[in-house]
This record gives C-alpha cells, sequence and structure tokens, in this order.
C-alpha cells in the first residue's frame, strides 16, 4: 500500500544540508500498524510530513494506494490529505475557538460535504471516540486524552486509508497513552492501516512493526512477533466497529 | 470548500473579536460615511441646479440694465445714450434672426391697493411673449392677450403670494385693484414659482411677489415721479431673450452685446447673463468638488485598507498553526487565500455598509439642520460598496497570499 523508493528529504541551509531523511526505501502493507522510532532528529516527523502529502521530497518516488505522491501538485496533495489520510499530533492541534462538533466538521468543510451530514457525523465519531457528552465543549474544557480522541475522531471523519500519527501520546500520562493505543488497535483490527512515530518503547510494542530510524536512515526493520495488547472499554470497541460498518 | 461556508467561518472569526473588528473597520466607516454625506450635499446642488435650469430654459439670455449714476450718468448723457429702451427690444427682434422673442420687462415699486390695504409688491410691465420667455405659467384665469397689450389696458396677472395674501379664499380673478391712482382688473394669477435658493449665482427675485402689467400701461399709464435722472436714464429693467433652437447660445450672446453697445454709445449700462453658462460654470465648481472628494475618499480608503492589510498581517502570524492544522486536514492553498480574502472582504463590506448608513444619517442631519437640498444618488451607495469590496480584496491578498504560501509544515510546529 506504501511504497518508497531511494526516499530523501535533504534540507539545505547555506552550505550544511541535514539529511533528515535518506534514501529510505520502505514497504507497508494495507492493515499493517508500524511503529516509528528513534532518537530525537533522526527523522521520524520529517519522514511521517512526506509520507502525509504535507512536506515534498527533494528526490526518489513514494507512492500510496498507487498514487505517486512525489507528482501531485498543491491540489491534488491537498485533496489527497482530506480524503485518504487522517493526522493526530502529540499536541492535537485542535483549534481553540471551536467547540469539538465543529472541530470534527473541519475535514468534512473541506471535502463539500453538506451541513446536516457534517454535523450528523461529527457527531457519530465523537459518539464513537467515547465524546458523546462533549459536542459543545471547547478544547480548553477538556482533559489531554479527551482532547487526542477527538483530534482522532476529527482524523476518521472522511473514512480514510491510512492514519498517520506524530508521537499521539508524547503529550499524555501512560495510562491514557495506553488507551489511546487502545483505539489505534482497535481501529487497526477493522483494517485501518497505521503508522505511529513513538518515543516510547512500551507503546511502540502493541505495534505489528517497528521501523527504528537514525540519522534519516533505517536503522533496524523489526517485526514485533507477539504485540502487547491494550484494552479498550468495550461500548468503545463496538462504536469504533459500528462506524467502520456503516461507513463500509 | 464552499464561499457560503468561508464567509459563514469568517463571520464566526470576526465575531470572535468584535472590538477588534470594529476597530479595523473604523478607517473604512470614516471614509464611507464622509463621502456619502459630501456627495449627498454635492448631488443636492447639482439637482437644484438642473431644476433652476428647467426654471430658466436653456435657450435664454437675460439682458438687464446696470443704473449709472453722477459724473458717468452726465457723460452717458452726453453721448446721446438713454439705457435700456423699448426701441432696443425692437431693435433686437428685427436686426437678429437668431432671437425667436425678447420681451421687455419694466420693474417698479408702485403704490399697490387693495381695500384698505397696501402689500408690498413689484408692479412689473412685460411685453409680449412673457410667458413663452419666462416659462410661468398661469394658474387661474388667464393671461393678457396681445390686445390688451396693444392697447395699453387696464389688466393685471397676480403673483401666487400676491393673490393669496390679499384675497385668502375669495376669488381674485374678476376683482379691482389700484396701482397709484389707476384702477385695474384682475383677469389672471400665476402658478407659484418658489424663491431661488440663493445658492446659485444667478439672480431671481421673488416672482410670487410680482403684479403684471402690460408694459404699455405701464409706461402710458402710471406716471413716475422722478426724483433724479438716474431714474428717467433705463426705460425699462431688462430684456428676456429666447435664442431660436439651433443657434449657439454663447455667440448670440456676443453678437447681442455688440449691437446693444454701439446702440448704447458705448455705454456700459446694461449686462448679459446666460442661464445655461452659469449653471455650467456651477457645475464645474462642483465638479472640482467631486474631484476632491474622490480625493478624501481614496485617501481615507487607503488608510482604511492599510489598518485592514496591517490586522490581518497580525492575523497571518496568530494564526499559523490554525493554517497548518487546516492544510494538514485537507484545505489547499487557495481554500487559505479565500479563507483570510473572506475575512479582509467581510471586514471592508461590513465597514462600508455601516459607512453607508452613517453617510446617510449625516446628510439627513445636514438636511434638518442647515436646510440644504441633499441627495443620496443609489450610484454613490453602489460605487461605495463595490470599492468597499475592492478595499478588502486589495489590501487582504497580500496577507491572505502570505498565509496561503507558509509551509505547513513549519506552520503546524510554529509557537
Ligand atoms: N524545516 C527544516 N529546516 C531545516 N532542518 C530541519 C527542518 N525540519 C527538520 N529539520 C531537521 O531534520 C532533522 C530531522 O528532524 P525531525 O524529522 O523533526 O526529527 P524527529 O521527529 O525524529 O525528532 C533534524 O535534524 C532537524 O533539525
Ligand atoms: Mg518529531
Amino acid at each position: 500500500m506504501i511504497k518508497t523508493e531511494q526516499l530523501q528529504r535533504h534540507f539545505k541551509a547555506g552550505d550544511v544540508c541535514v539529511k533528515a531523511v535518506d534514501s529510505l526505501d520502505i514497504n507497508i502493507g494495507k492493515g499493517e500498524f508500524v511503529a516509528v522510532m528513534g532518537p530525537s532528529g533522526s527523522g521520524k516527523s520529517t519522514l511521517l510530513y512526506v509520507l502525509g502529502a504535507m512536506d515534498r521530497p527533494t528526490g526518489g518516488q513514494i507512492s500510496i494506494n498507487g498514487r505517486r505522491l512525489d507528482q501531485m501538485d498543491d491540489q491534488q496533495c491537498s485533496d489527497f490529505r482530506n480524503r485518504e489520510l487522517g493526522f493526530v499530533f502529540q499536541s492535537f492541534h485542535l483549534l481553540p475557538r471551536m467547540n469539538l462538533v465543529r472541530n470534527v466538521e473541519l475535514p468534512m468543510l473541506y471535502a463539500q460535504i453538506p451541513a446536516e451530514r457534517r454535523r450528523a457525523r461529527a457527531e457519530m465519531m465523537l459518539r464513537a471516540v467515547g465524546l458523546g457528552e462533549r459536542f459543545v465543549h471547547f478544547p480548553a474544557e477538556l482533559s489531554g486524552g479527551q482532547c487526542q480522541r477527538a483530534a482522532i475522531a476529527r482524523a476518521l471523519v472522511n473514512s480514510p486509508a491510512l492514519l498517520l500519527a506524530d508521537e499521539p501520546t508524547g503529550n499524555l500520562d501512560s495510562r491514557t497513552g495506553l488507551e489511546i493505543i487502545g483505539i489505534f488497535q482497535a481501529l487497526n483490527r477493522q483494517g485501518m492501516t497505521i503508522i505511529m512515530v513513538t518515543h516510547d518503547e512500551n507503546m511502540a510494542r502493541h505495534a505489528g512493526r517497528i521501523i527504528r530510524m537514525r540519522d534519516g536512515q533505517i536503522e533496524k526493520n523489526e517485526t514485533v512477533s507477539r504485540p502487547l495488547m491494550s484494552a479498550l472499554p468495550e461500548e468503545i470497541e463496538k462504536s469504533l466497529q459500528e462506524v467502520f460498518h456503516a461507513a463500509g | 470548500m464552499r464561499l457560503v461556508e468561508q464567509v459563514q467561518t469568517g463571520l464566526t472569526g470576526l465575531l470572535d473579536h468584535p472590538f477588534r473588528t470594529f476597530l479595523t473597520m473604523l478607517g473604512i466607516i470614516f471614509g464611507v460615511g464622509a463621502v456619502i454625506a459630501m456627495v449627498s450635499i454635492g448631488a443636492g446642488a447639482e439637482r437644484e441646479a438642473l431644476e433652476e435650469l428647467k426654471k430658466f430654459g436653456d435657450s435664454s439670455i437675460r439682458i438687464s440694465s446696470i443704473e449709472i449714476q453722477g459724473e458717468r450718468l452726465a457723460e452717458a448723457l452726453k453721448k446721446q445714450a438713454r439705457g435700456l429702451r423699448m426701441t432696443d427690444v425692437a431693435f433686437l427682434a428685427s436686426a437678429c434672426p437668431f432671437i425667436e422673442l425678447a420681451v421687455p420687462e419694466k420693474i417698479d415699486e408702485y403704490g399697490f391697493y387693495v381695500a384698505n390695504t397696501k402689500p408690498l409688491v413689484k408692479i412689473v410691465g412685460v411685453g409680449d411673449g412673457f410667458l413663452a420667455a419666462s416659462r410661468f405659467e398661469v394658474e387661474r384665469g388667464r393671461f393678457f392677450t396681445d390686445e390688451e397689450q396693444a392697447n395699453a389696458a387696464m389688466v393685471a396677472v397676480l403673483g401666487a403670494g400676491v393673490a393669496s395674501e390679499v384675497f385668502g379664499l375669495v376669488e381674485p380673478v374678476g376683482q379691482v385693484v389700484q396701482i397709484e391712482r389707476v384702477r385695474f382688473k384682475v383677469v389672471g394669477v400665476m402658478k407659484p414659482q418658489g424663491a431661488g435658493s440663493g445658492k446659485l449665482a444667478i439672480k431671481r427675485r421673488d416672482h410670487d411677489r410680482d403684479v403684471y402689467i402690460p408694459v404699455k400701461s405701464s409706461l402710458q399709464r402710471l406716471e413716475r415721479w422722478p426724483v433724479e435722472d438716474k431714474d428717467l436714464y433705463h426705460e425699462i429693467n431688462s430684456i428676456w431673450v429666447e435664442v431660436r433652437p439651433g443657434y449657439d447660445l454663447l455667440a448670440a450672446r456676443d453678437r447681442i452685446a455688440v449691437m446693444l453697445k454701439r446702440r448704447h454709445s458705448e455705454v456700459d449700462d446694461f449686462e448679459i447673463q446666460v442661464p445655461l453658462e452659469i449653471l455650467q460654470q456651477s457645475q464645474k465648481t462642483q465638479n472640482l468638488f467631486n474631484l476632491v472628494m474622490a480625493l478624501i475618499a481614496g485617501i481615507s480608503l487607503l488608510v482604511g485598507g492599510i489598518g485592514i492589510m496591517n490586522i490581518m498581517l497580525a492575523s497571518v502570524n496568530e494564526r499559523t498553526r490554525e493554517i497548518g492544522v487546516r492544510r494538514a486536514l485537507g484545505a489547499s492553498k487557495r481554500d487559505i487565500v479565500v479563507q483570510f480574502l473572506v475575512e479582509a472582504t467581510l471586514i471592508s463590506v461590513l465597514g462600508g455598509l455601516i459607512g453607508i448608513f452613517a453617510g446617510v444619517a449625516i446628510s439627513w442631519l445636514i438636511a434638518l439642520y442647515t436646510g440644504w437640498t441633499t441627495a443620496i444618488p443609489l450610484s454613490s451607495v453602489l460605487i461605495a460598496f463595490f470599492v468597499s469590496i475592492s478595499v478588502g480584496i486589495i489590501f487582504g491578498s497580500f496577507p491572505a497570499a502570505k498565509a496561503s504560501t507558509l509551509d505547513p509544515v513549519k506552520a503546524l510546529r510554529y509557537e
């Protein structure tokens, strides 16, 4: 599903060239849950943004679902992010002046979905991640874990094929972090492909595969033989399932 | 993202900072408001001028006597000049093919008596064709006939003001009035003319206080009691000239000036006015006024626009992260451009609308307190509206471009 060849992203500043991502060949199949690990500055985020059509590679090729990202223009990249990708960030990146429903509606605004359907679907997604009582709350009124769940709802609202998460548990305590990992695992069980950058060995062990990076290159590519399981409240597991079946 | 939704988003964004939004609008509000108000004054004056022109006609020339006295009078008399006379009227009518009508007008302040009252009026002797030349109309009864004119008949037509003051609800037509020692029969009443606004450079007395009689009657039946020679110098006060269609008014004016001057032995004892020309000159003044207004409008809108640009740039800065997030969620560069353009345009258009209302209110207050005629041309409102839109688009486009060209990744990581 994801295939890169000699992928590179170099940053040039004067004479210095930072090889944030250097000659990466990566293959990730549909339905995989991959953790990307590595020390700070090893190029994990840069890789994620390049895979997420937010940043352009300075060399090499990427294709996702058969689409060549390195050959798309801005409008195509934007549409691709909008329809095929969901982003989850370390600091949630909910818009502070909007309530949760409006935050979750955002990707649908850019997908030209009519207002009533937008609202219904945003509420459904929020319910699915266990925020059924929090529609009109503002991000500042919620805990970190709740914010991150709202962000996941927002990432999923356009039924993407791939979920990209940059240290999604980095701002959370370990228990809340495990909750988020639990949601990822549940989504993965529904067939969602997930790439998650993390610092945390324990969180990474919940994925099916770990890519270890150093200085922009892959140091090690290991399959997790028996991933850890994070228990999820039954009703969330079920509502997520329903959402996926509804989406087809 | 659809435009309607962009507008909704923009509006909620602006309402997040109502006070800041209002301050940003002020420049536009003042600019548009001031211009609408000033234009309303200019347009009011212009409308008045046009109405005035309708009264005077665009083919009229007025020849008026100039009073001379003392040494100049003696000199003129020595030169055999005799002022403005009935013979001038006959001469102009016969010597100038371009003249359609030449109507004498002789104005006196004779005693005017009705019952036991003596209202102050002007006794105006006029010649044939006065109605056509003046464009005045009779409201009741009739004007005197050419025959009555030829016979120096003792008939009078009252100005509307005189008629209502003297006769009130009584029918004036058929009544008898006395001018000095002579009795005149009232045969008609004029339509009210209304006094001139005085804002235009055309002299107009209050014609509603005129009493019209045949000029011959005035010359032959009413006696003047001359105190000085100067009162005898001019026989009549003015000549209303109508130029035939197709002839150039100013050329006619010049021709008449030359011929009359010669007849008057080169004495400067008359002046010639062309209402159309005077109105055109006031139009020119008006145009200058409009130009200055446009300049002021331009400057205030420029300042308003710069204010908008300033706030939008600050807003782009403040919302860098939001821009990154929106980009990650699928906003294209175009979506971001439109978002900021819509916001800037909303500020300027709302400011413009408030300014239009403020301008209309100010113009209304000006009319109320000064009595000037003001008028709000639809065009000025439309232009103000579209200029406001343009200001938003023009001054919003730089911040919008800046927002859209932000690197999404950097924007997202911006603290
Ligand atoms: N916009 C940029 N300009 C220059 N260097 C950058 C830029 N973004 C990232 N880098 C560099 O690229 C390297 C990888 O960064 P990053 O992908 O953020 O690492 P990680 O997420 O693994 O901590 C770092 O050395 C960083 O300084
Ligand atoms: Mg990082």
